[in-house]
């Protein structure tokens, strides 16, 4: 009789480590997948954050540095132009000025998005516009 | 033999309150799982349904985007994108608008009256405007089922050609691998 309890408590035992063992896997899973969502809303946010300025930009009659500075984007030090978008998202945009061939003006860029836990930018946005010399 | 008895009720007792102690962690197991898929589920619907709208209207703006062709128009207290298309020398109109808890979408000779619940509906939305913010910018905002607010400006490339500017270029988006 004590044979049979000791081995039944001895199997409820084994599943039970194996039970705990399970729900540790499980929810590291469940909190993986919810940090992936969460990565994907980032993204996404962060894809059309950065096009929705590039449109404006583009449609803006000044030229997008110009553009940019009168809408808040903070000049630092490097001549990087940035921008903090609510408390996760912070956006730069670096150019480059070259001359045209007919005297317009080439602003070669890219608008980047960094968020706050990664060193490497979340995506960046190739925004370049030539600007014809009277529209300046 | 009073105490063989006791002694073994404790053990039943003891492998009972095992037993308990698995299905309840069992059932927590499942409840986690199930808020988690759910939360998983709610941010992958919401920004679906941010990305498919925005992303439709803009196409939509971009494909029928020739010197003049884009506009908002309000018909009937209605805010409406218009999309103007020529065929066989009759000019037809896309017009894409806000009724009744639905993005409507339809396509129709330029002369034909507005009925706005004549629409087919492209997707259920809490609200959406849709504004001209410039000549050459449009803006759509929208509110979705859960209350997210999202915005995107779209710059019409024919009005900014036309006008004398340049266009730019938005190509190459380079995304960080997750």
């Amino acid at each position: 009789m004590r044979s049979k309890h000791s081995t039944l408590l001895t199997e409820i035992i084994i599943a039970l480590l194996f039970f705990s063992l399970s729900s540790i896997i499980m929810v590291q899973l469940f909190a993986a997948g919810y940090e992936k969502s969460l990565d994907s809303k980032l993204s996404s946010q962060a894809l059309y954050c950065a096009q929705d300025w590039a449109e404006q930009a583009i449609a803006a009659p000044l030229s997008p540095p110009d553009f940019f500075k009168s809408n808040g984007w903070v000049e630092t030090e490097d001549g990087v132009l940035s921008y903090q978008h609510g408390d996760t998202l912070t956006l730069e945009y670096t150019f480059q000025l070259s001359q045209g061939n007919g005297g317009g003006v080439l602003y070669t860029g890219s608008l980047s998005l960094q968020a706050p836990r990664d060193d490497a930018p979340l995506l960046t946005l190739p925004l370049t516009q030539y600007r014809r010399e009277g529209d300046l | 033999m009073r105490q063989r008895t006791q002694h073994n009720s404790i053990g039943g007792l003891f492998m009972f309150g095992l037993l308990g102690l698995f299905a309840l962690l069992s059932l927590a197991l499942v409840v986690i799982g199930t808020q988690a898929y759910q939360n998983v589920v709610h941010i992958s619907d919401s920004n679906n349904q941010a990305q498919s709208v925005l992303s439709y209207v803009a196409n939509k703006v971009r494909f029928g985007d020739t010197a003049g062709a884009a506009s908002v128009d309000r018909i009937d207290g209605v805010p409406v994108l218009i999309l103007e298309q020529a065929f066989d020398d009759e000019l037809f109109e896309t017009r894409i608008y806000f009724f009744e808890g639905g993005l409507m979408e339809q396509f129709v000779p330029a002369e034909d009256e507005f009925f706005p619940e004549d629409g087919e509906l492209l997707v259920h939305l809490s609200a959406c405007a849709i504004t001209q913010e410039a000549d050459n910018l449009i803006k759509i905002t929208l509110t979705l089922d859960n209350g997210e607010t999202c915005a995107m400006h779209i710059a019409l490339r024919s009005d900014t050609l036309s006008s004398g500017r340049e266009g730019g270029s938005l190509c190459g988006v380079n995304i960080q691998p997750c």
